[in-house]
């Protein structure tokens, strides 16, 4: 009986560093209404998120694209939405759009907004810093990155234990 | 883009008002403007059993309710927050703002 080896498969470079499995995904979402559709369905479509995970970017992706929107900084290109999942550093959710100077102005002051609690305005009968709060409440981590030609939302999330997956 | 229908009916002494949909800052009027009809001079609550999605913007529409009601003695209560409705209020960290109770049948008379 001849002794041929079966084919070995080559391992890849994250077998060979002993690197956990990577699963990522990304999204152009057009600018204007429909934006929120896009991104939900977006979000409930990536089968490597459970249904708390998924919950949980929906609700701070909503609020990210909510504030792009209504300060106007989404331009013609759209949104590039990009998700990681890394079983050992966690999920990271990112956001990138063509630069816009209120976002500029926005992380200048980002700093001094850490900590700070939502307040609510009578006379405008609206809230203020109340997204940030929820963002920063779900995100185990919330950073703004301003650039000449893109700007950069990322959210870092803790990984869920894997029970199985669920409709939010 | 998916609206928002929000449906109001009576039950007993209350009025509930059913929202189906995504709250944001695009579709959040039509909620504000039928509470604004009612928070602060009924007993009222708010079915959240078939919200997709909710940004601050809704949030800020209940607390504004809740607050409503308190001050004129009213009755308000928060009813089945499908999973991300829930997770919204908690991330707010203030969700005992937000009283809430699992189904429409738990009403108190």
């Amino acid at each position: 009986m001849p002794l041929i080896a079966p084919p070995s498969r080559r391992r890849t470079p994250q077998e060979s560093l002993g690197a956990a499995p990577r699963a990522r995904s990304r999204i152009r979402l057009s600018p204007g209404g429909t934006i929120f559709d896009e991104y939900d369905g977006f979000i409930r479509s990536l089968g490597f998120l459970n249904g708390r995970e998924a919950a949980k970017l929906i609700v701070a992706g909503d609020e990210v694209l909510d504030n792009l929107m209504t300060h106007g900084e989404i331009s013609a290109a759209g949104v590039c939405v990009l998700v990681t999942r890394r079983e050992r550093s966690g999920l990271t959710l990112g956001f990138f759009v063509d630069s816009h100077r209120e976002f500029a102005e926005f992380t200048r002051h980002a700093d001094e907004r850490d900590g700070a609690r939502p307040r609510f305005d009578q006379r405008e009968r609206r809230w203020h810093g109340l997204g940030l709060t929820m963002c920063r409440n779900i995100a185990s981590s919330v950073s703004y990155r301003s650039g000449e030609l893109v700007d950069r939302v990322f959210l870092s999330f803790d990984v869920e234990p894997r029970p199985a997956r669920s409709a939010p | 883009m998916t609206g928002i229908s929000v449906e109001a009916m009576e039950r007993g002494a209350w009025t509930v008002l059913s929202v189906h949909g995504p709250i944001n800052s695009y579709t959040f009027n039509e909620l504000q403007e039928k509470t604004m009809l009612h928070a602060g001079r009924v007993d009222m609550a708010v079915d959240l059993s078939g919200v997709s999605s909710m940004t601050s913007a809704g949030i800020g529409v209940l607390l504004a309710a809740i607050e409503d009601a308190e001050t004129a003695g009213k009755r308000f209560f928060v009813i089945a927050p499908s999973e991300v409705s829930r997770l919204a209020i908690e991330s707010t960290g203030f969700a005992d703002r937000f009283p809430t109770l699992p189904s429409i049948k738990e009403l108190p008379v």
